[in-house]
């Protein structure tokens, strides 16, 4: 019979966390009034809140429980999975970041509308929609079970009763509560991971050490080279730390949102390397860390030799936890899934409205139809999500099969993207096919797996899934730069602010004038209210503050309150009008009614204001 | 488990470092990044000591950890 977990106390703190998560998100619903604050929380966001609410994204439901059972297994080198991204942060920062930030586009699938053509947009648009519902479904299934396995919960309605959290907050509060609700959910889920294995080397002290108990061959960061097949160091690099990374930040719709949210292109980049420079590393330890205390407790005789991997996590948690403290750490699990599920549900519905609804369905509306239509998406893609669950349990083919498909598409994608964004000479006709015939071999690759063989790196054969990217990134990249060879480069005019070394191009049409991009520092100024007829969406300063941002007349500004834990709630970008004349204003900026309302401020309030550029 | 050999260690920092080499190459020839501002520099030097960092990270639980 099946040992359920936890005390009616736990059950009560995992309850209170959800009303506190669903009360949190839908309290930034007065942030959500137009389909840019819906998908794009309005671009008002400073670096920190990215950087963090990415961790609470990139931390799936799963992670726990999977990447615990291989820190249990095999050591320290289950941190290979999520430490590796250095290698793509320049090209992610650098080639990808400025051209879906200036060139304003809300989809994946748009700008491969704009930098090749509607038929690629529609193959993007059919494959990320499929992708990202079929994953809200996959999540959903997977807290499921975990909940089961855990406190006895019925599969389906475990995961019934996530969804509709998530869902209540994301419909209500969209980009915004997504980003917030994620940057609390971040915080529950490194404390809940990092306080149990801090405490576990506490606790272990009186039972010789962690280090001590913990075997020497678990101490290496990296795994044997190519052995064994479940689990070697090359399969892993190829397919997380070059595939996955790659689709995780270039193609992952959630991700491109959460970075165009940023209010300036400065602060995504900022975002980008503190995630993985700092965060990452803390969301590894933090996700690994019970399976490496769970077998440093069975080296001491704490927990029994038969322990296996997917116990370890809750076991290692159950053990040291008192009542309480273990719902806390439930809480966490769920938040790791509610914190990938509401960004799911927010980018399938930016998907839907922005590729198929507004492009095919009603071209013209107002912005608060597409933002009606955003809200019935979100719900839409949620109750798939749910009627997904029932099916998987039954076909496990089907949940299979899922996997198999993102496994199929993910090559293809990146390279598409990361040529596209890279290489001016890459064509349409290249992409489309690059998407089309990498699929296809892809999924030829999965019938007859000889095709690994010469990317095998000598992985013995049953673990030639591991190295499937690498041949998917090999056959799409042949594909993409032959056919690229064979047909017309795109004329000039065409992929402008699209492509590597025209950032330029885009950061002028953005701000419809020359960059100013001279260094300067931020003034702290009042909020004062006045009349300005001329152009609504305008600021104005005094020289002096104009000379310390180093900003000319027509400059984009950044004014935001003075609180910086306010997060940028209380923010509006604007042009820089002409300097205030009025000697007793100069420690004010003079705002207008229109921008009060959208950066929701009050008459003399202490703001800060910078030059974007 | 059999221990792990070099070229775990290596492999990554190689295949991996010739991909961090061309997105750098990129970076340096992009037509916006400027680095006499203040703002480029910093951040080309953290990408270039993140890289340095993480092999830090890694050498470290590779020669001297198993051996503590």
């Amino acid at each position: 019979m099946q040992e359920i977990l936890g005390t009616p106390l736990d059950y009560t703190v995992m309850i209170g966390y959800f009303v506190l998560i669903v009360a949190f998100g839908t309290f930034f619903a007065r942030y959500t009034k137009t389909t840019k604050e819906f998908f794009l929380g309005g671009q008002r966001f400073p670096w920190w809140i990215i950087s963090f609410s990415c961790v609470a994204t990139l931390v799936g439901s799963y992670s726990f429980i999977k990447y615990a059972s291989v820190g249990y297994l095999y050591g320290f080198s289950s941190t290979m999975s999520y430490i590796n991204d250095i290698f793509l942060l320049p090209i992610f920062m650098f080639c990808w970041l400025p051209v879906i930030y200036f060139s304003r586009v809300l989809s994946i699938p748009e700008y491969l509308g704009k930098r090749f053509d509607p038929r690629t947009r529609v193959v993007g648009t059919i494959i990320l929609i499929i992708y990202l519902v079929g994953y809200v479904g996959i999540n959903l299934y997977t807290l499921g079970v975990a909940l089961h396995t855990l406190i006895g919960l019925p599969v389906f309605w475990a995961a019934v009763a996530v969804a509709v959290f998530a869902t209540i907050y994301v419909v209500a509060g969209g980009q915004t509560a997504v980003i917030w609700t994620d940057l609390l959910q971040a915080f529950i889920l490194l404390i809940a991971g990092i306080g149990l294995f801090v405490g576990g080397i506490f606790f272990l002290r009186h039972y010789g050490g962690f280090w001590n108990l913990f075997p020497t061959g678990h101490k290496y960061a990296m795994a044997y080279f190519n052995k064994p097949p479940s689990f070697n160091f090359v399969g892993v690099f190829w397919q997380d730390a070059i595939a996955n990374s790659f689709a995780f930040w270039l193609m992952n719709q959630g991700i491109m949102m959460r970075f165009m949210s940023a209010k300036s292109l400065h602060d995504s980049r900022k975002a980008a390397l503190f995630n993985i420079l700092v965060l990452i590393i803390v969301a590894s330890v933090a996700t690994s860390g019970g399976g490496w205390i769970a077998r440093a407790l069975v080296s001491a005789g704490l927990l029994p030799k038969t322990l296996t991997g997917k116990e370890a996590f809750v076991r290692a948690a159950y053990f040291l936890c008192r009542p309480g403290v273990f719902g806390f750490v439930l809480a966490a699990l769920t938040a790791a899934l509610m914190s990938t599920v509401d960004t799911l549900l927010n980018a399938a519905s930016a998907v839907f409205v922005n590729d198929v609804w507004r492009p095919h369905i009603v071209k013209k509306a107002p912005d608060r139809h597409y933002l009606k239509v955003a809200r019935i998406a979100c719900i839409a893609g949620a109750i798939i999500g749910i009627a997904l669950v029932p099916i998987y349990m039954r076909f496990k083919t089907i949940y299979a099969a899922h996997g198999a498909f993102t496994a199929t598409i993910t090559p293809p994608m990146v390279v598409a993207i990361v040529l596209g964004c890279t290489w001016k000479r890459y064509t349409s006709k290249a992409a489309f096919w690059t998407l089309l015939g990498g699929m296809i071999l892809m999924f030829i690759s999965i019938k007859y797996d000889i095709l690994l063989a010469p990317f095998s790196c000598g992985i013995p054969r049953s673990g030639w899934f591991f190295i499937r990217a690498l041949y998917g990134l090999v056959v799409s990249g042949v594909i993409g730069v032959v056919v690229t060879l064979f047909t017309t480069p795109p004329l000039k005019e065409k992929i402008s602010g699209l492509v590597w070394r025209t950032e330029r191009e885009g950061m002028i049409k953005f701000k419809g004038a020359e960059p100013n991009e001279r260094e300067g520092k931020q003034a702290v100024l009042r909020i004062k209210q006045v009349e300005l007829s001329d152009e609504e969406d305008i600021v104005r300063v005094s020289p002096k503050a104009m000379e310390l941002m180093q900003a000319n007349t027509g400059d984009m500004l950044y004014v935001t309150d003075y609180r910086w834990w306010m997060g940028g709630l209380h923010s509006t970008h604007a042009k820089a009008g002409d300097p205030i004349t009025e000697e007793e204003d100069f420690d004010k900026v003079y705002v207008s009614k229109v921008l009060m309302d959208r950066g929701r401020f009050k008459e003399g309030m202490k703001v800060r204001v910078e030059k974007i550029f | 488990m059999p221990t792990p050999t070099i070229s775990s260690l290596l492999y990554p920092y190689i295949v991996g470092g010739v991909l961090f080499v061309i997105g750098m190459i990129l970076v340096f020839k992009s037509d916006v990044v400027d680095l006499k501002l203040r703002r480029y520099r910093i951040m080309v030097i953290w990408l270039i000591a993140g890289y340095f960092i993480y092999l830090a990270i890694h050498s470290f639980f590779f020669f001297v950890a198993p051996r503590l």
